[in-house]
């Protein structure tokens, strides 16, 4: 591997591997305090999971700036337990049981406690029953006695993907929950990096909860509480395949992505294209018409409205144990946001708006 | 201390549609106002009683229960005086079908599905409220369209502390609220503790979002019925009647805070209160608003154990409301 990619690389790991399955957040908060703290002048939790790590440019009156990237992942609870160690599920978020099935997972109760999702062998299906079973029908085998289990693993425990990761070839990563915590690693890292005195304002790296079981996301929350002038959205995206529609994917390997959209403020998108081209920021324009399917089109709407870009990070297998992403495209999401939060031009023109009537 | 029957029959009898709350509203007005300090009703119809905390920066808790419920809007009278309706809420037309049913202005009929609809093919548009008029002119003197009906109400007893009727859903929530407005009144607390009666939560839990936007709560808790998986051809869910009151830990519209239901659960312990851990695959509730409004809250729910829930027959226990007093009281008591 390309040795300017590794520090990146392993820290979008590290962040990766936490726990944080929906409403389970705040588990992994001293793990994230941990590997992003140093960066940060202040790091604060509230009500909804949502986690806000400040850096400070030191200037009375700066704008404030909020990057956004979710940090809840999708996963299970504990349902049922029946005899013999098995585990019945309820699915957190967009999981599809075509994934599920004979994944290794971690149960979270009061130890970890290893387990693997049962699938029916192919010898014991006839033809007509090729269908796949809803999540909810599926099992965890654990090993364990019912009575033991029980102590160990109250009703609702998460259930989250093992974390295991590999590198590909040309500068890839393979694992779980690069969505979203590959962009959180990456923002952090970027505004870690930055010296406060370049900033254009004060920023706040809001690492958000529910955004994959709720409409609205932790996000308009905790967009509510810390106010921002402006704001930048980053979550990952569809990549490319063959046999999958083009029109609504991105190239993996060739940048990050930039949505136009009605959920979007398009002055500022199009002052985020503009600060990509002049910095050599390989970048592609995506159209997501009336919503960008990210806490974008939430925190656009909160409070008296925020201006909102939302810029992604190309994905392959999202919502699986197996994300793939490009540490190419990772490295042009870092330089633009450094590039971002240091942009004084950006800053003049979208901070101090009028005060709306009240 | 008032019965939680007494009152929940007193409730029940009361139709209250979702967007036209005035009789229930008033109701719990009077009910409430001895225990609270302040009630008030705000511009979306919520009723929002507050018992002041000793403290001004003390804990600010909300708890809160829906007063509306499931109902039909007339959309259109035929030439023989049969009414044509639509949906308020998530009604399931198989389990609302032959059902007397009463609009607001106390207006008596029958909800009946076409002639010959099969069960699988039953959906509003099949459904139509005969009144017992020969034709439109009669039908005219008595509703117009627009007019709110609901499935006639009413509560009664069946075996041991069972006891069936409608709409449980939510007014048990209601009378548990005002059970602990009542052991709670001589008791002094640090923080404000808000009592809100909501409006509209069964088209989308629409009361509860400004309400718990204007009180900006530090901690709230929802109390709503949920379904059980102890009858025939239910889904699997650890959650059944008698068991004792269930400890929401999530549902379809969130995911709640873990330390409140970490929280809950240990104080049920403690006090000996029966208690179940909830998981409800389809539904959701108020908890989901209150978490997510203004700054956002530390979200919670309390629920009764409930079987056929929008239905005319809807069933709970008496104990799982009493233990749902008893956790809710030792909750707000916790907060400090």
């Amino acid at each position: 591997m390309n040795n300017s990619y590794e520090s990146l690389a392993q820290e979008i790991v590290a962040l990766s591997s936490v726990m944080s399955v929906s409403g389970y957040e705040a588990r992994g908060m001293d793990e994230i305090c941990r590997l992003l703290g140093k960066g940060f002048d202040r790091v604060e939790t509230d009500a909804v999971g949502n986690c806000f790590l400040w850096k400070y440019c030191g200037r009375d009156g700066a704008p404030k700036i909020l990057v956004d990237t979710h940090f809840d992942e999708i996963g299970m609870l504990v349902r049922e337990i029946l005899t013999d160690g098995f585990v019945r599920l309820v699915p957190i978020g967009g999981l599809s049981p075509s994934v599920l099935q004979a994944a290794d997972v971690i149960l979270y109760g009061k130890e970890a406690i290893r387990g693997v999702i049962v699938s029916t062998p192919p010898h014991l299906r006839s033809a007509d029953e090729n269908r796949l079973p809803d999540c909810e029908e599926l099992l965890v085998d654990t090993g364990y006695p019912k009575e033991e289990l029980e102590a160990l693993l109250p009703i609702g425990s998460p259930v989250g993907f093992a974390p295991v990761y590999r590198e590909l070839l040309s500068g890839r990563l393979a694992g779980k929950s690069f969505d979203n915590k590959a962009c959180a690693a990456i923002a952090a890292h970027a505004i870690s990096s930055v010296p406060k005195e370049k900033l254009a304002g004060d920023v706040v790296l809001m690492l958000s909860s529910y955004e994959e079981t709720s409409r609205l996301g932790g996000a308009s929350a905790g967009a509510f509480s810390c106010t921002p002038d402006y704001a930048m959205v980053i979550d990952v995206n569809l990549a490319t395949v063959p046999d999958v529609p083009k029109v609504e994917t991105v190239p993996l390997g060739g940048g990050l992505s930039i949505s136009v959209s009605a959920a979007t403020d398009l002055n500022l998108t199009r002052a985020v294209q503009a600060l990509c081209k002049a910095r050599g920021i390989a970048h592609t324009m995506i159209a997501a018409a009336s919503s960008t399917g990210t806490n974008a089109t939430s925190i656009q709407l909160v409070d008296g409205g925020i201006p909102t870009v939302d810029i992604g990070l190309p994905l392959r297998n999202m919502h699986t144990y197996n994300e793939v992403i490009d540490l190419s495209d990772a490295e042009a999401l870092c330089s633009l946001v450094e590039a971002f939060v240091c942009d004084r031009e950006i800053a003049d023109r979208f901070c101090g708006r009028e005060e709306l009537p009240r | 201390m008032t019965n939680l029957y007494t009152t929940l029959q007193k409730l029940c009898a009361c139709p209250s549609v979702s967007g036209r709350e005035e009789r229930i509203r008033e109701m719990l007005r009077e009910m409430i106002a001895p225990f609270c300090d302040e009630v008030s009703v705000d511009n979306l119809g919520n009723l929002i009683a507050k018992k002041k905390g000793a403290k001004a920066d003390g804990t600010k808790i909300m708890l809160c229960a829906h007063m509306d419920e499931i109902g039909f809007l007339v959309t259109f009278i035929e030439k023989n005086g049969l009414l044509r309706v639509a949906p308020i809420g998530g009604i399931k037309s198989v389990s609302a079908a032959f059902t007397e049913v009463i609009s607001e202005r106390g207006v008596a009929g029958v909800l009946v599905p076409n002639t010959k609809t099969k069960p699988e093919d039953l959906s509003t548009d099949k459904l139509y409220i005969d009144l017992g008029v020969k034709d439109q002119k009669s039908a005219e003197r008595k509703v117009s369209v627009g007019d709110f009906f609901v499935l006639r109400g009413g509560v009664r007893r069946l075996a041991g502390r069972r006891i069936c009727g409608r709409p449980i859903d939510d007014r048990i929530g209601c009378a548990v609220l005002l059970s602990v407005a009542e052991r709670l009144s001589r008791t002094s607390l640090d923080g404000d503790v808000y009592y809100v009666f909501s409006a509209q939560e069964e088209v989308g839990g629409r009361g509860a979002l400004p309400a718990a936007f204007a009180i900006r709560p530090d901690v709230s808790l929802c109390v709503d019925v949920t379904g059980t998986g102890d009858t025939p051809g239910a889904d699997a869910m650890a959650c059944s009647l008698g068991e004792g009151v269930a400890v929401k830990i999530k549902d379809s519209s969130l995911i709640c805070h873990e330390e409140v239901v970490f929280e809950l659960c240990r104080l049920a312990e403690e006090n000996k209160i029966p208690y179940q851990r909830e998981i409800l695959l389809h539904g959701g509730t108020d908890a989901s608003q209150m978490q997510l409004a203004g700054s956002g809250s530390r979200a919670g729910a309390l629920s009764i154990p409930c079987r056929y829930i929008h239905s005319a027959v809807e069933l709970c226990e008496l104990g799982d409301a009493e233990a749902c007093v008893a956790l809710a009281e030792q909750f707000v008591l916790s907060i400090k």
